[in-house]
């Protein structure tokens, strides 16, 4: 048993100083607001620092763009066919990245792993933790969502190849054709007629079930509207990647998304459809009551800086509870594994994060991390 | 009816090396092995001075498939024109005259498991073959002997430039599973429609009835990973190949008991795929109770250094019996013939390799090699 | 360095003629001060007794750092295949020193190493002689020239000169023309300066020699046809069908890069590739070096060469000149490296066994007298 005292901690909803945490097997099993020490334990003293819930960031392609690993070695984009629903970001999540390391020792310990943008429809992400290790032992859901891509990417890599998509009319085309498959497909497989199965038609059959959200990759307002429609048509679930424009349409947002995955503003705008890139836009959707997470989309920025990237939100407006919830129980509650992780509350994962500094303060630095209870930093 | 006199005698049985002791051969089998004076024979030979083992099993190679010395032309390992090719059967592209098996002979390497190439995802059946023989009919010893599979590079590499699917290890695996689920959906409709057999289909069928495994060429821990994924999802029989950042994972291999096929140790320049590569691996997997053999890949490396490979295992803290084993009886029973083949004992079949000095010196030069009772090589 | 080293003990291959036994050897300065009886006062002692001593071992042919371990082709810088002509480029432009194949080299026992451009130009650039720590010892060590299937290989598919052996042959010959029609110009235009053929001036002044890559014999006899109508010094790398011209090799002078002789032969011009070339240079007479064109084989290929050389009836004693002070020679650096004399450089190997044995392993190899690599279990092995 372990027990952490002191200190001002996030539990991911509010704020106690000077209470204890309790992680045994891996678990927190108690969160006391004031201290209270059991002898046989190990107590770690946290006088002066800032805990928080282990970060969360809902969108990275880690370990598929290996760092300093060179042109030949990128897995994140299968662009050689429009539509791959099928495809597994973790069968390709390289553990030697050396990005995993870094990141957990900025105190970021659970990501989603996500396909590229190349494809329309794009293929599986998972939520691992950010341990050593085989990736599909890390697991925390397998299938947490399937990669949707609207906007200029897609027809920038088959266009050329004078393939559609070549307009964001024939990528709406393309995914619209796909989930139209799909239901049939399921139309079949529930009356047993004629029926085969389909690796490709059961990832997305599984969305038609809403057993996980399309994480829709969108900039621009007319994009992110594509996707709106696109889930009104089909009934499914939504949660918008980027969300770059996002305050043009947070009216059309409020109440059928999921939440916004807003990320990386940390750049210059490199395409017209990124041109609105602004950390404001956070704390401008979050005020409308959108679950928002904010995300490195790493490797584009690194994944090592998550807490500074809520800074910059926090900067711009974005309220101090609101930029932490944006990087712990917010981006676990648009992956779905709010029981698991994202807080600091009895029953969930001892992923635990200890800051010598508030987290928004540049010169912070995690001294300790904890996944799974056991010390990692 | 032959006898060997053995002046030192490694049967690979177990770790004993035995001293003067005859060993008998009527036809192409081993029938006693016994000390005392030799029995009368139409053949006696004496190799009492010097090193007598079974000879060499290589369990990796692409022997008389991707022929010698020819060019690249006559290179007919893979058939790159679609990345799964499981009904390609290796022996149909078996060249006897290939000078590869000459060296084989004179090497004392007896039988070798060959086959397609690791372009294709799926490359096709292998086959088990004697390393003599004028027509691919002598000399197959088992067919199909295991299903030719790729992760990493070399697949991914080559489809990538090629700009087809699949260009990420997301598709190699994505297309595995795609494949299989179409041999599942084949076997129904085969109970009810006998007029639509698809050999690809069949090939598949053996490994998901668990009839042959599938022997996949991986290097890298995400690919070992996934491999694991889908050998719970299909529930299959596998041997790892190369297996190159084994070591790194030992304990999962372990728990599964997966036969591991090491090497070569002798690859041109590391790339990212093979930053690891070490012979350290054989060691390391042996150590914690791995079945491991060792491979030439030939021509990767040419066949008859098999025996160096395991000289460097043996360096690189194998133990010594191990990595003997693993280019006799271990590397004859990860492909499939060990109840007939790999050590020299009552009922086996006569493969023996008589070396002038131990297996592991560097001058140690093979005097004879006997396959199945018959002499083919010996030193002039 | 003031410090002074004893190394005490061992059989020590001299490669000088004896082998000596229970010696002690002092260095001082990174230099072989002697080799007594007895070890001084006040010294740093390395005790090997009942290990074995050797030169530390010298691969005249490789491109360690040139094409770089671990990474892909953003280290691949030994073969610039856009003009088959560029005496111009120097390896030493492209080496990685922090390349891991440097350590693999000190682990292995390998002490120095000659880096020279690929073989896809027919004139491929300068090579640089350096030790496994970087100094560089001879810069520029040669030209790399190359004939036979490479360039036309590379160059056909280009729909450029050459694509047969008569073009890399002509592309050879125009060179060497254009390169005295300059040096004739020079005597009038003080000022005229060309830095390709300023490079190929060195072969006529007999600075550094020609190290021509070339497997098939009639590949051979060309380089040694060409090089000898213009009086240029020549060195053959590979000489895979070596035997079969051997007489001429000898009766010429011509001294060989032999290897690497542990490849896969998937080249029409390796056919006839055999351990049994080094027997025939043994008795004909042709000085020889072996060589594992690193990373075309691992480093530590380079006794493993001369390991299998002796299955094939080459004498103990050749086989390990071969590996040490033979490349020295060829490299023209037999003053400084190659064998354990009073004099030379302090690049010494101490071994367990036999270093012609597969199974030996270096316990410490030590270069200018400094320990560059000491083994510390199964670990610290680099193979």
């Amino acid at each position: 048993m372990k027990i952490l005292v002191g200190g001002m901690i996030f539990t991911g909803k509010e704020f106690i100083e000077g209470g204890a945490i309790y992680i045994e097997n891996g678990k927190i099993i108690k969160v006391l607001k004031r201290k209270y020490l059991r002898n046989e334990a190990e107590i770690i003293d946290c006088s002066g620092k800032y805990i928080l819930p282990g970060l969360i960031d809902a969108h990275t392609h880690i370990g598929l763009y290996e760092e300093g690993a060179g042109r030949d070695y990128t897995d994140g984009n299968e662009m050689t066919k429009p539509v791959t629903p099928h495809l597994y970001a973790i069968d390709a999540v390289s553990p030697h990245d050396v990005a995993i390391k870094r990141a957990r020792e900025n105190g970021v310990t659970s990501v989603f792993v996500t396909p590229g943008s190349a494809n329309p429809i794009g293929g599986i992400g998972s939520v691992i933790k950010l341990k050593d290790g085989l990736p599909h032992k890390n697991v925390v859901k397998k299938e947490a969502g399937v990669k949707f891509a609207f906007g200029e990417n897609p027809k920038f890599v088959y266009g050329p190849q004078k393939k559609m998509p070549m307009t964001r009319m024939a990528i709406a085309a393309l995914i619209r054709e796909s989930l139209y498959k799909a239901k049939y497909y399921g139309e079949k497989k529930k009356r047993k007629r004629d029926f085969e199965t389909d690796v490709e038609m059961e990832a997305l059959l599984k969305l038609l079930r809403r057993e996980f959200p399309v994480r829709a990759h969108a900039h621009r307002h007319d994009d992110i509207m594509t996707a709106l429609r696109i889930k009104e048509e089909f009934g499914v679930d939504l949660v918008i990647e980027h969300c770059t424009s996002g305050a043009k349409v947070k009216d059309h947002l409020k109440g059928k998304v999921i939440g916004c995955v807003v990320g990386p503003a940390f750049g210059v705008s490199t395409k017209p459809e990124s041109r609105d890139i602004s950390f404001e836009t956070p704390g401008i959707l979050a005020k409308e009551g959108i679950l928002v997470a904010i995300t490195s989309d790493h490797p584009v920025t690194p994944l090592k800086y998550l807490n500074i990237y809520a800074a910059m939100a926090f900067k711009e407006g974005m309220e101090e509870i609101e930029a932490l919830k944006a990087i712990t129980i917010n981006p676990a509650k648009i992956l779905g594994v709010e029981k698991r992780i994202g807080s600091i509350e009895k029953g969930k994962d001892a992923d635990i994060v200890v800051f010598n500094r508030h987290p928004f303060d540049l010169l912070a630095r995690a001294e300790m991390v904890f996944i799974d209870g056991e010390r990692v930093k | 009816m032959k006898v060997i006199r053995a002046g030192t005698l490694l049967t690979m049985r177990n770790n004993k090396v035995l001293e003067d002791v005859n060993i008998i051969i009527e036809g192409d089998k081993i029938i006693e092995v016994k000390g005392g004076p030799p029995p009368d024979a139409d053949e006696v030979i004496d190799a009492r001075d010097h090193y007598v083992m079974p000879s060499f099993y290589d369990a990796h190679t692409h022997i008389g498939v991707a022929e010698e010395g020819a060019g690249f032309d006559y290179y007919d390992i893979n058939e790159a024109t679609d990345p799964s090719t499981p009904g390609l059967q290796g022996k149909d592209a078996i060249y006897p005259g290939d000078i590869g098996f000459k060296d084989a002979q004179a090497a004392g390497v007896s039988v070798c498991i060959t086959g397609p190439g690791s372009s294709n995802v799926i490359g096709g059946l292998q086959a088990v073959i004697r390393t003599k023989g004028n027509t691919v009919e002598e000399m197959i010893i088992k067919e199909p002997a295991g299903l030719k599979m790729s992760f990493g590079r070399n697949p991914q590499f080559y489809w990538r430039e090629q700009k087809k699917f699949p260009s990420t290890r997301m598709g190699v695996s994505a297309l595995i599973r795609e494949y299989f689920e179409k041999a599942r959906n084949y076997r129904k409709k085969k109970e009810k429609d006998k007029t639509g057999v698809d050999p690809n289909m069949e090939a598949l069928l053996l490994v998901l009835d668990r009839k042959i495994p599938a022997r996949i060429h991986v290097a890298n821990m995400e690919d070992i990973s996934t491999i694991f994924e889908l050998q719970d999802e299909y529930n299959i029989d596998i041997t790892l190949e190369h297996v190159t950042e084994g070591h790194l994972i030992v304990d999962e291999i372990v728990k599964r008991d997966i036969p591991c096929v090491v090497g070569p140790f002798f690859v041109a320049g590391k790339s990212i795929q093979t930053r690891f590569l070490t012979a350290r691996t054989a060691a390391i997997l042996s150590e914690k109770g791995v079945r491991v053999a060792l491979m030439t890949d030939h021509p990767a490396i040419p066949i008859h250094f098999i025996r160096h490979q395991a000289a460097l295992a043996y360096k690189a803290g194998m133990d010594k019996f191990k990595a003997l084993e693993a280019i006799t009886s271990q590397a004859a029973e990860i492909i499939g013939i060990g109840d007939q083949y790999g050590t020299i004992e009552e009922g086996k079949k006569a493969n023996i390799v008589i070396l002038s000095d131990g297996p592991f010196k560097a001058s140690s030069r093979v005097l004879y090699h006997i396959m199945e009772g018959e002499i083919v090589w010996k030193e002039s | 360095m003031e410090r002074i080293i004893a190394i005490k003990g061992g059989t020590v291959y001299t490669m000088e003629g004896k082998v000596l036994k229970d010696k002690v050897i002092v260095i001082k300065d990174g230099k072989i001060k002697e080799i007594i009886n007895n070890i001084p006062e006040n010294v740093t002692v390395i005790d090997a007794q009942g290990k074995f001593i050797y030169p530390g071992l010298i691969d005249i042919h490789t491109h360690a750092g040139l094409w770089e371990e671990g990474i892909g082709r953003e280290g691949y810088d030994g073969n610039e295949y856009t003009d088959p002509v560029t005496p111009h480029l120097r390896a030493l432009d492209g080496i990685n020193f922090l390349d891991r194949g440097f350590e693999e080299a000190k682990a292995n026992g390998i002490t120095t190493v000659n880096i020279m451009p690929g073989s896809a130009n027919v004139i491929g650039g300068q090579g640089v002689a350096v030790k496994t720590t970087g100094e560089i010892l001879l810069n520029p060590s040669g030209i790399k020239m190359a004939l036979g299937e490479n360039p036309r290989r590379v160059y056909r598919a280009q729909n450029r000169m050459p694509s047969t052996r008569m073009g890399s042959a002509f592309l050879m010959r125009k060179a060497l023309i254009e390169t005295q029609n300059y040096i004739k110009k020079k005597e009038k235009d003080k000022y005229l300066f060309d830095l390709k053929y300023e490079a190929l001036s060195g072969l006529f002044e007999g600075k550094y020699p020609a190290r021509i890559h070339a497997h098939r014999q009639d590949d051979i006899v060309t380089a040694i046809r060409i090089m000898g109508e213009f009086n240029i010094k020549a060195v053959i790398e590979h000489s895979t069908e070596g035997h079969l011209v051997a007489d001429f090799l000898s009766k010429k002078g011509i001294p060989c890069a032999l290897g690497p002789i542990i490849t896969t032969r998937v080249k029409q011009e390796l056919k006839f590739r055999t351990p049994e070339t080094a027997k025939v240079y043994e008795e004909k007479g042709v000085l020889f070096a072996f060589t594992t064109d690193y990373p075309v084989i691992p480093i530590y290929g380079l006794q493993l060469s001369a390991s299998i050389a002796l299955q094939y009836s080459l004498s103990r004693e050749t086989a390990l000149k071969a590996i040490t002070i033979n490349g020295a020679k060829i490299l023209g650096l037999d003053k400084r490296i190659g064998s354990i004399k009073e004099g030379k450089d302090a690049d010494i190997i101490i071994t367990d066994g036999d270093i012609l044995e597969p199974v030996t392993k270096i316990l410490y190899t030590l270069i200018n007298g400094e320990i560059v690599y000491e083994y510390k279990g199964p670990e610290s092995l680099l193979m």
